[in-house]
């Protein structure tokens, strides 16, 4: 559910060229409508409740203003008025839907585009943005941080992005979190516990992931890492309750003189958040940051000492490091073109290590107590000295810091409101650390931080540089586009250019492939669908398969800056070894269940690879080469149905929306809800022809169900069929998938080839749709007419062969519709 | 957005993307005012539990005999104080029940309400907790059935552990910490309070609107932080002996059972011991093998709803859910073993609700939702019909006006009401 232009309108009276002196245009529209429009859209029941006849009539609310909208929209994409009618050139159709939205801006409540309703940082902004701002190792948010509306077309919408007090409250423990992190306050927050005697080093194979206490599951030792360690957990005794240095003393012995390197045995120590209370990722983890390290040389019990470097709520894994004499075979990960017996190699390992007896250490007890004293990075923050309750101290430390948050420069108001308030607070609080704890809260709870691009210079370079970095990095800006904002320089499209040059290659743009196509093109949807496993051949390396192959195909167009018609249709995809068994693909003999096995030990995920569509084997099954661009790609199919069935309504509207920029219009008020007769149909084809028989109906259906019907052969997970699931002990035969249909303007369609032809020789529909959704997510508005203009002429630019896609989003962000507020 | 065909224009132009003139933040129904006089409520407590996978209906509703999905409540000797309501819907969008099983108290698509959420500000004044929102164990999905007034999804309480620190207390180390959080804090609010207004005199329209919002949730927040001081220093109640925790947590929700009973038997504490007033649950739904008396189910949960009517499957499911119900009716027993200050039992004075806006989850379809009410004073029936797979017309919110009713509110709407249930319960 995308809330509406309409909702949030005021309903102030704007009159669409409605009187002479305000457009050049009137007499030739109100000609064009009588010729035209009249005979569907006057009398006493207009066609859709959109009298069109009358365009001088002012336009008194914002249901009107967005059918006139649509109208302009439709008139110029060839929509209206409808095969069979009088019909007008494309120029009098560009001169219309020009004229139409020139009366609407001129007329509207402002000549700016759209409505710049101020944006809170969604969820994955703060998140980001947080991560830029402080040096701590892992910020996560708390499980109890609430979601952003979750059925706007973008996250990034302002409507979706309101302040809550809930979002307050949320924000204001994070910034206690945060504050924490950065300046430990004076508390007794200490930690002592003591653990008995084990082994650190078991051999894997009989290693015990289990202990099982009725049905309370503990977990004691780590069985075997991808590299080859082994050894305990201690998340069970302790945890760190603040970020600082942390001592242990380890009583232990070494069983052996040396490691497998010939050094003495080692112990190393592996910061990880309990919370994230996967039982198998923790035992098998190796992207852990090492946080300490110790050296175990007595062959007798004796006291060794570690510090550890670790964050609030960390806690450790200890490994010996050095243990194992071999390493974890790399064979036995799976990667494109390994096709060994990948179990039978594993278990030959595993028969090894557990034959051949590895060095272990012993220990008698372990003990952790902290914080012994803060993190270099809290010292460092804090100036290299310990804080003082004065003015220039307080600056030294809290205005920089405040630059960066509120992502401009601060005004002399804000400067003294900032430090006088944690000057204040300091006076009367026992140590200076207060002060500065409360100014980190005050920075991380104020509205400055909390909204994008809001306030008196909105629209200024500053303004400019964070809708950047917030379109292409979810983040806030950094550096270099701080510093050109400063210079005044981010306004020249050169610049700006190579701006978006740099920042699409840099690491940070993988938000943009993963948030802007995740919403676009269904990865989202398709990432949490709940797949009926019985009617299709499904496993969650085949999910994981079709969202980063959609990722993957969109950042390729988006690096090479492929042209954007690459997305209607190409000569390669993207498949992971999961989804090329489900396309019955040869090559691979393995079978699924194998696959998953083999993940569960590797933690890889199947990684999608390319997929050349224009050399494809003799053997490859027809359909794969229809694979090409965004109606190849399964993510949309599976976020268009509901993992059961496929919806040819959902997909319809769908490709409009999000293909063609042509989203079907809301109802009209005065149309009950309607329950057509579907009980004889048998089909899907049947059941959508019964829709279409009625009037109302059909006005939508017309345009939405051809396109669905076209694209059957997917079934709800983007799999390939010929024919329907008939049920499992159903002893009628399949019904056959027949993707045959005609468009309103009477184009035949018999599959999803011709759809893409169609687009292919209508790009400019293409163009605009795109541009309009990137405008979209880009400045969280529903976009207004002056936006559509902006996004005609950044079509009518448009280079034989298509923009390529950088050079859309360079025209995009140049323009004065982006930078708007 | 996933959602299938076969239903009506409107309800599907509801459910999809596109532009539909609704209210943006609907205030609270206009029929709906607060309790003139505690006294003529016949109930003053809510507990509303959804599942997210719905429940087996031939064993919910079940015709002429107990179905075995009741026969917890009844052997529980609770068979006089509950009815199932079959034939309930909420008339959005029929397709994908999963995406839409979120909608069970609000009764709509679009940010609204809930029905605890509507009540909490009133019922829960006086306690500790305005009202508790859980979730047993992590969930796939999202998880709050609790909405604000502004649409949006409360978080939830996931961890038992966690439920059980904020209703006996997390221990008094922390409490000159909190004290001085809370009040630095305050202070804090009151400062940006203060600045934000000064900006607002120069502020365009849409500007204005930001800083209302955010003054609105500083006030709000700052009335939270008001109430967290007040029951910062008195004292948490004790917990009974009989209660332990187990010594691990672990939220997996391949251990969603053993979570969900700690949950049902915590609420029952937090209810009798008057730390709340109102409650949401959800009991997840996921892909996972679910740990049943000490063995894993042969299948995942979410599989398992897809029966395909195969006998072998059903049982399986049941099982499950036969789990959910002897929660319930341990939660219902102990309020029912509860005496009421002001007279008869615990499970008098509060509304249970049990559900999900999942009508078949074998088919993803929503029409028809198992729905149960139990407690609250109600003329209760064992089972009504108020309609069947194939017709459905009576809206849920039909039931939720009844239950404002016996809370005390006066309520003729809420949500996509059509009438009421009163000459059915009330």
């Amino acid at each position: 559910m995308r809330v509406s232009r309409l909702a949030a309108t005021a309903a102030a009276v704007v009159a669409v060229a409605a009187d002479s002196q305000a457009s050049p245009h009137p007499p030739f529209l109100r000609e064009f409508t009588a010729t035209y429009c009249a005979g569907c859209h006057g009398g006493a029941e207009p066609k859709g409740g959109f009298r069109a006849g009358e365009p001088s009539r002012p336009l008194a609310d914002a249901v009107a203003r967005d059918q006139w909208m649509r109208a302009a929209d439709y008139v110029a994409k060839g929509v209206m008025p409808p095969v069979g009618a009088l019909l007008p050139s494309p120029a009098e159709r560009e001169r219309f839907a020009e004229s139409v939205r020139d009366g609407l801006v001129a007329s509207g409540e402002s000549a700016r585009s759209g409505r710049g309703l101020p944006r809170r940082l969604n969820r994955i902004e703060y998140l980001n943005t947080l991560r830029d701002l402080f040096p701590i190792r892992e910020i996560r948010l708390p499980v109890t941080f609430p979601d952003d509306n979750p059925d706007l077309r973008f996250d990034t919408m302002a409507e979706g992005t309101h302040l809550s007090p809930g979002h307050l409250d949320a924000f204001s423990e994070v910034a206690i979190d945060i504050a924490d992190r950065m300046v430990p306050l004076p508390y007794k927050r200490e930690w002592k516990s003591f653990t008995r005697r084990g082994t650190v080093g078991q051999d894997p194979a009989r290693t015990k992931f289990w202990e099982r206490e009725g049905d309370a599951l503990g977990l004691y030792f780590t069985g075997v890492n991808i590299a080859g360690w082994s050894g305990a957990l201690w998340d069970k005794a302790f945890v760190a309750p603040a970020s600082g240095v942390y001592r242990v003393r380890l009583k232990a012995s070494a069983q052996a003189a040396a490691g497998a390197d010939g050094k003495p045995l080692r112990l190393g120590f592996y910061a990880f958040n309990p919370v994230d209370y996967d039982l198998h990722k923790r035992a098998l983890r190796v992207d852990l940051p090492r946080v300490g390290g110790v050296e175990v040389t007595s062959e007798k019990p004796a006291f060794v000492d570690a510090d550890l470097l670790l964050e609030k709520g960390e806690t450790f894994h200890v490994y010996c490091e050095n243990r194992l004499r071999k390493e974890y075979p790399r064979a036995l990960i799976r990667t494109p073109g390994n096709t060994a017996d990948l179990r039978r190699l594993l278990a030959t390992y595993l028969t090894e290590a557990r034959d051949a007896p590895e060095p272990t250490i012993r220990f008698v007890s372990m003990e952790v107590s902290g914080p012994v004293r803060p993190l270099p990075r809290q010292l460092e923050f804090l100036g290299g000295r310990a804080p003082m309750l004065d003015r220039a101290y307080m600056e030294s430390i809290l205005l920089p810091l405040a630059e960066r948050a509120f992502r401009r420069p601060l005004a002399v108001g804000e400067r003294r409101q900032l430090i006088d308030g944690a000057l204040e607070h300091g006076a009367g609080a026992p140590s200076p650390e207060y002060a500065v704890h409360f100014g980190i809260r005050r920075i991380l709870l104020s509205p400055q931080f909390l909204y994008r691009e809001s306030g008196e210079a909105a629209q200024d370079d500053f303004a400019l540089a964070g809708r950047l970095a917030y379109l292409l990095w979810s983040s806030m800006p950094d550096a270099e586009l701080t510093r050109l904002a400063g210079q005044g320089q981010l306004s020249d499209p050169e610049v700006l250019r190579r701006q978006v040059a740099r920042m699409v290659r840099d690491a940070k743009a993988q938000q943009f492939v993963k948030h802007f196509s995740g919403q676009w093109l269904g990865g989202r949807e398709a990432a949490s669908v709940m797949v009926c496993d019985v009617r299709h051949e499904w496993s969650e390396l085949i999910r994981y398969g079709i969202v980063r192959s959609t990722e993957m195909f969109f950042d390729e167009v988006l690096q090479r800056n492929r042209s954007i018609r690459t997305f209607i249709d190409s000569e390669f995809t993207y498949a992971n070894e999961p989804m090329r068994i489900a396309w019955g693909i040869p090559g691979s003999e393995v079978d699924l269940r194998r696959l998953e096995a083999d993940q569960r030990q590797s933690l890889l995920w199947p990684e999608p690879e390319r997929l050349d569509l224009s050399s494809l084997g003799p053997r490859v099954p027809r359909h794969v080469a229809s694979r090409g661009g965004a109606l190849g790609l399964s993510s949309v199919f599976a976020a268009t149905g509901d993992g059961v069935e496929s919806s040819p309504i959902l997909r319809g509207v769908w490709v409009l929306e999000n293909l063609m920029g042509m989203p079907p219009p809301p109802p009209p008020g005065d149309v009950p809800a309607l329950v057509a007769d579907t009980s004889q149909a048998r089909t899907v084809r049947e059941v959508l022809s019964a829709h279409q028989s009625v009037e109302k109906c059909a006005v939508c259906h017309a345009k939405i169900d051809p396109i669905g019907l076209a694209l059957e052969n997917y079934d709800a997970t983007g799999g390939w069929r010929a024919s329907y699931y008939a049920g499992e002990e159903s002893g009628t035969a399949p019904m056959p998938v027949q993707p045959r249909s005609e468009m309103e303007d009477g184009t035949r369609l018999a599959g999803p080839q011709d759809l893409k032809d169609y687009l292919i020789a209508r790009p400019q529909i293409f163009t605009k749709a795109l541009a309009g959704l990137l405008l979209e997510y880009g400045t969280g508005r529903e976009l207004g007419a002056a936006d559509s203009r902006a996004v005609d002429r950044i079509a009518a630019a448009e280079p034989q062969g298509g923009y390529g896609f950088q050079d859309l989003i360079v025209s995009l962000v140049s323009s004065a519709a982006f930078a708007a507020n | 957005m996933s959602r299938t065909f076969g239903q009506d224009r409107r309800q599907f132009i509801r459910g999809s993307s596109y532009a539909l003139a609704l209210p943006l933040l609907p205030s609270l129904p206009g029929a709906v005012r607060a309790p003139a006089s505690p006294a003529r409520a016949k109930a003053k407590r809510l507990v509303c539990v959804g599942t997210q996978l719905g429940f087996y209906k031939p064993e919910f509703f079940g015709e002429g005999r107990t179905p075995r999905l009741m026969q917890p409540l009844v052997e529980a000797g609770l068979g006089e104080a509950f009815t199932t309501v079959s034939g309930l819907d909420h008339k959005g969008p029929s397709g994908n029940g999963h995406q839409l099983v979120y909608t069970l108290y609000t009764g709509h698509v679009v940010p609204s309400v809930s029905l605890d959420q509507l009540v909490a500000p009133v019922l829960g004044r006086d306690t500790r907790y305005e009202s508790l929102q859980l979730c047993c164990g992590q969930a796939q999905q999202k998880a709050s059935l609790s909405f604000t007034k502004s649409g949006v999804p409360l978080p939830v309480t996931l961890r038992p552990s966690a439920l059980y620190a904020r209703v006996f207390g997390a221990g008094s180390v922390e409490l000159q910490r909190q004290t001085y959080l809370i009040e630095s804090g305050r202070s804090l609010l009151d400062d940006l309070k203060g600045e934000a207004g000064l900006a607002g005199g120069r502020a365009s329209p849409d500007d204005r609107r930001a800083l209302d919002e955010y003054l609105t949730s500083v006030r709000a927040v700052e009335a939270k932080l008001e109430r967290r001081r007040d029951w910062l220093d008195k004292p948490f109640p004790r917990p009974p002996e009989s209660l332990r925790l187990p010594v691990e947590e672990n939220t997996d929700s391949s251990f969603l059972l053993q979570n969900e009973d700690l949950m049902w038997d915590l609420m029952a504490l937090a209810v009798t011991n008057d730390s709340t007033r109102v409650i949401s649950m959800t009991i997840p739904i996921t892909d996972r093998a679910l740990l049943v008396d000490g063995k894993f189910t042969r299948e995942g949960y979410h599989r398992l709803s897809h029966h395909g009517n195969k006998a072998e499957k059903i049982d399986g499911l049941l099982t499950i859910e036969e789990r959910h119900m002897q929660g319930a009716a341990r939660f219902l027993k102990a309020l029912k073993d509860a005496p009421d200050p002001d007279g008869g039992s615990m499970l008098d004075s509060t509304v249970t609700l049990v559900g999900s806006a999942m009508g078949d989850a074998a088919a993803h379809r929503r029409r028809n939702f198992p729905l149960l009410v139990a407690g609250g004073a109600f003329r209760h029936k064992r089972h009504v019909a108020c309609g069947s797979d194939e017709v459905s017309n009576t809206m849920a919110c039909d039931l939720y006006v009844t239950v404002l009713q016996q809370l005390g509110f006066e309520a003729e709407e809420f949500s996509t009401s059509q009438s009421d249930l009163n000459s059915v319960l009330a």
